[in-house]
């Protein structure tokens, strides 16, 4: 089992930075990020690249969106600042026991096809892995796919093609097709990631922005056993 | 496991444990019904009160029953069940049919009975089917150890969890002259399950195909492992109900069981090569078609119709079901143009038009037997009284051809015995396009499976 699954046992769910590194490990390509401490958000570094998204990071805050904990599409190192700042007040002012452990500033990725990829622990086949469209409209286009842990290569291709919306796969609006092989890695990557560690009940990429090649999860939640989960 | 499924498919040896001298009882139905269909092997009766039982002598009790009986069947009250079942283990008896009911089914009493039952069978070589099971039967052996319909022998095996879905399928099966191996109504599933039933069928050389109707999956994990299996040797059918909340709440009532997420379900039986169906029609009709048309190579449907409303149902349907109908090549297309009507079309679907010119079927086949199609279909909407010369051309290209063949006849009523004719000779006969498509697809898709996961 993986070191950073062992430390994030107690807690019952790893935080999005661990979440990341934990994919990255599992060769998830993963983008790099920047982590700001709450104590130090006054020193933005100005290796910072724009656009960014910045999330809080709290143990007590999962759904970061429900309390203002996510903001999209800032331009500059002023504007970051200023957004740390709100939202830091929104949230104390909602929760003010949550803990924030910093911000974790990533690169605004946006316009691309969004889909998900997700595992649930299913009553009676266990670990199931799952690909879906529509980042967060998954569940109203309701195109998705599962398959049981272990998946074979051939299963994989066999998930990909009984997509109903293949056509979002060709490519569209100037979106380049999407890369299945990519795809098809990362899947295996997930199907292994669940194989090497038993304690995982839940895990939730979504939204993973693809274009061409570049298929990136921009958020992640993993869930471990004993958290309310199955 | 010492105890093979021989033992109780092909009993030396059967007890009816139950039964009775009454006419109507359950008791004594299942001896006639025994008995009727000559059983080859031996035939021991237990009854409390002993005496003649259709001109059987009964004995009174399991311990009268020599040791090592092959197969009991149990008919008798719920109260009896536990203690009896003890016996028999103790007596080492190796199966127990127990169509006994008042089990799980019942609600928490009947769970703590099942409970106590699995105890007893612990560390024993005795297997228990059921409770609450309809019984099984094996033509081959002439043994008929249920109440449902006596099916002809043939190649298909039943593994339901429902005892009178095997006699709905045993009789849709029969209209296609299509015969059963094995059935098998395994009712609670307290200790022998499909798992367990389908290894053995995957060996049993009478078995070409199985069907599964269940209403639920108790083990998922058991089940992907063996199926996996079984499904790269013959292909295995399966219809499984409680999709919706209200399908699966009826599904409770009837064995106490409660279905899973069915989507899930849906992608782990793709994942095993398992074919799913949705209705009972689809369960007939996929069955009969795998039955008949072993293998697609690929999913490329050639249409060949003699008008074109029923050309284009069925090229409509291959587009939902994933098969490709695509254009004929030039050759092909230049040979056909010159032996059809000037009015034909020769693209895909091919329309010969209205015609008593039967040769032309024959020759617009020889054409397109050769250019890489995975399997054909021939529409008919009429038959202008040739009927049995239709039957004769497509039994002979079926057996000349390597191309797989199925037929939609659309006037159903004036053609019954025909098509009847045509499953015989290998060819699936429907009335309606679309059916026949779909049902080709689901060849394709578990040919495809099965390439995929063949490769050397």
């Amino acid at each position: 089992m993986h070191e950073i699954i062992e430390k994030a046992a107690v807690r019952g769910y790893l935080l999005e930075p661990e979440a990341m590194d934990l994919l990255k490990a599992y060769s998830f390509p993963i983008q790099d990020h920047h982590f700001l401490a709450d104590n130090s958000t006054d020193n933005i570094p100005e290796t910072i690249s724009y656009p960014v998204v910045v999330k809080v990071v709290s143990p007590q805050i999962i759904h970061k969106s429900d309390v203002g904990g996510v903001k999209v599409n800032i331009q500059s190192k002023v504007e970051l600042s200023a957004a740390i700042s709100s939202m830091r007040a929104g949230i104390v002012s909602q929760l003010p026991d949550a803990n924030i452990h910093g911000w974790k500033v990533d690169p605004f990725v946006s316009g691309g096809l969004e889909i998900i990829l997700g595992a649930v622990n299913d009553s009676q086949f266990g670990m199931t892995l799952m690909l879906g469209v529509g980042g967060v409209f998954t569940e109203v286009i309701n195109d998705s796919v599962f398959r049981v842990v272990p998946v074979s290569e051939v299963d994989i291709e066999d998930m990909i093609s009984e997509l109903k919306t293949q056509v979002f796969f060709e490519g569209f609006r100037g979106n380049k097709p999407l890369d299945k092989d990519v795809l098809k890695q990362m899947l295996l990557a997930l199907n292994n990631l669940i194989e090497d560690n038993p304690l995982i009940r839940e895990v939730d990429l979504n939204p993973i922005i693809c274009n061409g090649p570049e298929i990136i999860p921009v958020d992640a939640r993993i869930i471990l056993a004993g958290q309310g989960a199955a | 496991m010492s105890n093979s499924f021989e033992s109780l498919f092909n009993p030396d040896s059967i007890a009816v444990i139950g039964a009775s001298a009454v006419p109507g009882k359950v008791g004594y139905r299942i001896v006639e019904n025994i008995i009727s269909k000559n059983y080859k092997g031996k035939l021991h009766l237990v009854n409390p009160k002993g005496g003649m039982i259709l001109e059987h002598e009964a004995v009174r009790g399991v311990e009268e029953l020599p040791e090592n009986i092959d197969t009991a069947i149990i008919t008798t009250p719920k109260k009896s069940i536990l203690p009896l079942v003890e016996e028999c283990v103790k007596h080492g008896l190796k199966n127990l049919v127990v169509f006994t009911a008042g089990f799980r089914e019942m609600g928490a009493e009947g769970k703590a009975d099942e409970a106590r039952l699995k105890e007893l069978l612990a560390n024993s070589n005795t297997r228990l089917i059921g409770p609450n099971c309809g019984g099984y039967c094996n033509p081959s052996a002439g043994l008929h150890a249920t109440f449902e319909i006596y099916p002809k022998r043939g190649k298909v095996a039943l593994v339901s969890q429902s005892g009178s879905i095997c006699s709905v399928v045993t009789s849709n099966l029969a209209a296609m002259n299509i015969g059963i191996s094995k059935y098998i109504s395994l009712g609670n599933k307290l200790n022998v399950n499909e798992v367990d039933i389908l290894d053995y069928l995957a060996d049993d050389p009478e078995t070409e195909v199985i069907v599964m109707y269940l209403e639920d999956v108790d083990n998922g994990k058991a089940l992907m492992e063996s199926a996996k299996r079984v499904s790269l040797k013959k292909p295995v059918v399966v219809m499984k109900t409680g999709r919706t909340k209200e399908g699966a709440q009826a599904t409770l009532s009837h064995t106490g069981a409660l279905a899973g997420n069915d989507k899930v379900a849906d992608g782990a039986f793709k994942q095993m090569g398992l074919i799913r169906v949705d209705t009972l029609r689809d369960l007939f009709n996929v069955t009969g078609t795998i039955l008949k048309i072993k293998d697609m190579a690929n999913n490329e449907l050639a249409i060949l119709s003699d008008a074109g409303g029923p050309g284009v149902i069925a090229a409509d349907a291959a587009s939902s079901w994933g098969l490709k109908v695509s254009r004929t090549g030039d050759k092909a297309r230049a040979e056909l143009k010159a032996v059809l009507p000037d009015i034909a079309s020769v693209v895909n679907p091919i329309d010969i038009t209205f015609t008593r010119d039967i040769s032309l079927y024959a020759k617009s086949i020889a054409i397109l037997e050769n250019q890489g199609y995975g399997a054909m279909l021939v529409t008919i909407p009429s038959h202008f009284d040739i009927k049995d010369e239709h039957v004769e051309w497509m039994s002979r290209v079926r057996k000349e051809s390597s191309l797989p063949l199925a037929v939609a006849w659309l006037c159903a009523d004036e053609v019954e015995p025909q098509k009847r004719r045509l499953w015989d000779a290998g060819v699936p006969a429907f009335d309606d396009p679309a059916d026949a498509v779909y049902c080709l697809s689901r060849v394709y898709f578990y040919s495809e499976w099965k390439r995929k996961r063949t490769l050397g």
